[in-house]
């Protein structure tokens, strides 16, 4: 179900009461509580992917317990290719099987073979790419003896198909989440209204900055060979937004009724377009999924390759990108983008530059000069790549980028209109910049005046309520 | 925990009352402006209309009939309710509704095209409905059209899915601004011209046009009919000119009218054919093949009011 | 050469590659507690440890470090 539907307005309210009041006893309660919640949510959506779900949670379980138990490292070393097969397999079946017999007739056709190859119709399972992931990190952590296996296969299974995170993310790891799972949750009101604070924040960016951006976007990106160069950039730009205020949107939501439910999430996103380089941009953006392939592939990447230097070190880390551009779906497009990024490293691999973390900003108010110029052209660089992100095949992104630069400047409807939406996210850029030392853009503690609080909730409230887009499905849901 | 859900409750309620203000505000400030269709649903609420000619249809009554010649021809009050893009179901709700507010005409001159008494199926320019949602015949026969039920239980709603009326609303309510009247007495004459190859794409994609019926508005028809002959209310159709080249288009035509003739012979209406009027082949006089422009409507209005006069004492 | 020896050649390690003269580690540090020290930065300091102790260590051992600490442990086994 969806976070903006009307079904999970009235189903959160009644698990929240249900959690708290009745299942409250003890840890085995609330849990229990929790998977049946978990379940209803999956299975809301299609129940026959639940059994997918219900299925990992169980491989996982035991070859965790199996790895505990061998005594060689031959066998655990066994037992994790299992796992690693059998969990990056399905994922592949599910999300790949078409690109690659795609790619394939494309090759055959390169070498003027003709082949009627059969594309199969299959429906990728909401969310595989996520508790995929989440899943294997937790068997790598057993394996390199990080995290011992747990024998409690109910907190496993809950951890699995946690329903906040289950269809989009935060990819979480057991270190976490399980740890939490393991200890009963009592309530505490001020952590509760966190949640409920970020939720909002969470849902303006979604329903007011997204679903409007949306429209436009949609529109621009359909219609790319017949807009001018001025909406053409425009296009690209609020795509950009878009897809930060969705996704960042999204995760802002699933954290706050995690935080309801007494759980204390990892971070997904920290203000990533007041990254002032692109190494700064990638460790605020998606941070659930770039730690965890930072973890699991780059660092034993370039650890394997510390004697080829600086080329060992841009081989892992062009792998890395390509491999999560290769994550959001099975397109060249997405490989392009993931390659583009990597690309940004070079220069700052070569110059050595890379291990200088730029100093976060000390500006009390504004930021100077030299620093509002990093984060723009920071900004530009990942508009760039976004091109790619949302084209639907790399020739569209590269005739829609060659247009920018050959079309006319500019048409008489380009100018009018959106003025809102301007200022909607000039407001939320505003507010993050105020507070973007803060975990999130309305945590507030009760020290300001409760006028002060209840002005700025109703707010945004309202604005939600009137100024909110057409509904739009989140877009990391398609990955 | 019982403190959290009282402040989650209380803020709810805030919430809650703040929505029933502005939907309150901003209906008020609809009801008092001119902006787009409100004027004509204004004054019928208001019982500011209480017309003794009574001029009704779709786009063909508004457009077409200008209620000042009509005065001054037959020395009398008129008023035209046409509704752009609804058929007799949605009429005849706002006739009931009007009924309910202002008294009863001498004469409602009731205009006729090729689906009136077919079915409305889409609500065209839904929000001049929104503050009048209140009105139980309105509120009925939208919601059949496609006007979503829960407005009515929830009113904060219907603004939530088109805000752009609670900034004209609370503009009106606040004397911010007032828009413009662009009606008189509910006629909107267009100040366009006659585009040839808008027609003849049209010609090409339709090759020919089949009116239509539909059982429950003939039936709302024949209700209308019956209370206007129990009330003494004297009833005139009136099919309007359409450009000639249009009606050479219609299949049926002649079998339509008369079927049409025969529902006003039954009940005692009198019925004013101009499909075959000189109107018709003067091609200045429109700005598609079936709609008359100002220059048209003042010719038609002035012809219209000459036929009424042999009725109307 | 014992463990706290180690840590002052190590600390003069990060000290150099990192570009930062305040850092000042312990038994106990880790990524955290050090802002250049990322996960790119992190191969570099391995090299530079491995050519200055002249030594080479073993992939899995680099994943398992939890701290600086850690880090001593095994260069220590090492010489």
């Amino acid at each position: 179900m969806l976070f903006t539907s009307f079904i999970f307005v009235c189903f959160l309210p009644v698990c929240f009461f249900l959690y708290w009041l009745l299942f409250s006893k003890n840890v085995t309660t609330q849990n229990v509580f929790l998977l049946i919640a978990n379940y209803f949510f999956y299975a809301f959506w299609d129940w026959r992917f639940l059994f997918l779900l219900i299925g990992y949670g169980l491989v996982n379980y035991f070859i965790g317990l199996k790895i505990g138990e061998a005594s060689t490292e031959r066998q655990q070393k066994g037992w994790l290719w299992l796992a690693l097969i059998s969990g990056l397999g399905t994922l592949i079946f599910f999300k790949y099987t078409n690109f690659f017999i795609g790619s394939f007739a494309d090759l055959l056709a390169l070498l003027n073979i003709h082949a009627n190859l059969y594309i199969l119709n299959i429906i990728l399972p909401l969310g595989i790419s996520f508790y995929t992931f989440q899943t294997l990190g937790y068997v790598l952590d057993v394996y390199k003896g990080k995290v011992s296996p747990t024998k409690n296969l109910l907190s496993f299974l809950t951890y699995t198909g946690f329903f906040p995170i289950v269809m989009s993310g935060p990819i979480e790891r057991s270190t976490n989440l399980l740890v939490q799972l393991q200890r009963k949750r009592t309530f505490d009101p001020e952590i509760a209204k966190d949640g409920l604070r970020q939720m909002l924040w969470g849902f303006f960016k979604k329903i007011v900055i997204a679903d409007n951006c949306a429209l436009i976007v949609d529109n621009i990106f359909g219609n790319y060979r017949h807009a001018s160069s001025f909406s053409l950039l425009f296009g690209a730009i609020l795509f950009t937004i878009q897809l930060y205020a969705d996704f960042s949107g999204y995760s802002e939501i699933a954290i706050g009724v995690a935080k309801l439910f007494g759980f204390d999430l990892v971070r997904n996103f920290a203000y990533p377009f007041f990254a002032q380089n692109i190494a700064d941009f990638w460790r605020r953006w998606h941070m659930s999924l770039t730690s965890w392939l930072t973890e699991y592939l780059f660092t034993p990447l370039s650890i394997a390759l510390r004697d080829y230097g600086k080329v060992g070190l841009i081989f892992s880390i062009l792998l890395t990108y390509i491999i999560i551009g290769f994550w959001h779906g099975a397109n060249w497009t997405f490989i392009v983008f993931g390659a583009i990024n990597g690309i940004y490293y070079i220069p700052m691999i070569l110059r050595g530059r890379l291990n200088k973390k730029t100093a976060k900003s000390k500006a009390k108010w504004l930021p100077g000069l030299p620093e509002a110029g990093r984060m723009l052209g920071t900004f530009g660089l990942i508009v760039f790549a976004e091109i790619f992100f949302r084209s639907e095949t790399v020739s569209d992104a590269l005739r829609y980028i060659r247009r920018i630069f050959s079309a006319s400047i500019t048409q008489y409807r380009d100018l009018s209109g959106h003025l809102d939406l301007w200022m909607f996210i000039a407001l939320m850029f505003i507010v993050e910049w105020i507070q973007r030392d803060k975990q999130h853009a309305l945590q507030m503690n009760n020290k300001s005046a409760i006028a002060w609080r209840w002005g700025i909730y109703t707010l945004f409230v309202l604005l939600i309520f009137f100024a909110g887009g057409e509904q739009q499905r989140f877009i990391y849901f398609q990955f | 925990m019982k403190r959290f859900l009282l402040h989650v409750f209380a803020f709810c309620v805030l919430i809650a009352g703040l929505l029933f203000v502005i939907t309150q505000i901003t209906d008020r400030g609809l009801r008092h402006s001119n902006y787009s269709g409100f004027r004509v649903w204004n004054d019928i609420r208001n019982g500011a209309i209480n017309a003794d000619v009574l001029i009704q249809g779709s786009s063909h009554s508004w457009v077409q009939i200008d209620p000042h010649i009509l005065d001054t021809a037959l020395h009398t009050d008129s008023y035209n309710i046409g509704m752009d893009g609804y058929s007799f179901d949605v009429q005849y709700a706002r006739y009931r509704m009007y009924r309910e507010y202002n008294r009863k005409p001498k004469m409602i001159v009731q205009v006729l095209d090729y689906f009136v008494f077919n079915k409305t199926t889409s609500l065209f320019d839904k929000h001049q409905f929104l503050p009048y949602l209140d009105n139980g015949y309105i509120n009925d026969e939208v919601t059949q059209v496609g006007m979503p039920a829960y407005y009515h239980y929830l009113p904060f709603l219907k603004y939530q899915e088109n805000p752009e009326y609670i900034d004209v609303g609370l503009r009106e309510f606040f004397d911010v601004k007032h828009w413009p009247l662009t009606v008189y007495k509910g006629f909107q004459g267009q100040d366009r011209h006659w585009d040839q190859s808008q027609f003849d794409n049209f010609r090409h994609n339709f090759k020919y046009i089949t009116p239509e019926l539909s059982d429950e508005t003939l039936n709302d028809a024949y209700r209308f009919l019956d209370s206007c002959r129990k009330e003494d209310i004297k009833v005139v159709f009136v099919f309007t000119p359409h450009y000639y080249q249009f009606s050479q288009m219609v299949a049926y035509k002649s079998k339509y009218i008369q079927f049409l003739k025969d529902i006003a012979s039954r009940y005692g209406a009198a019925f004013f054919d101009f499909t075959n009027d000189s109107i018709c082949y003067h091609k200045d006089y429109y700005y598609n093949g079936t709609h008359l422009n100002k220059w048209g409507a003042t010719a038609f209005s002035l012809k219209l009011a000459d036929s009424l006069k042999t009725i109307y004492k | 050469m014992d463990k706290n020896e180690i840590l002052v050649r190590v600390n003069e390690i990060f000290k150099k590659e990192l570009d930062n003269e305040d850092i000042k580690l312990d038994f106990e540090s880790t990524a955290k507690d050090v802002e250049e020290w990322d996960s790119l930065s992190h191969v570099q300091l391995i090299v530079a440890i491995e050519k200055s102790f002249k030594i080479r260590f073993a992939s899995r051992e680099i994943q398992s470090w939890q701290n600086v600490g850690q880090m001593v442990e095994t260069i220590f086994k090492k010489l």
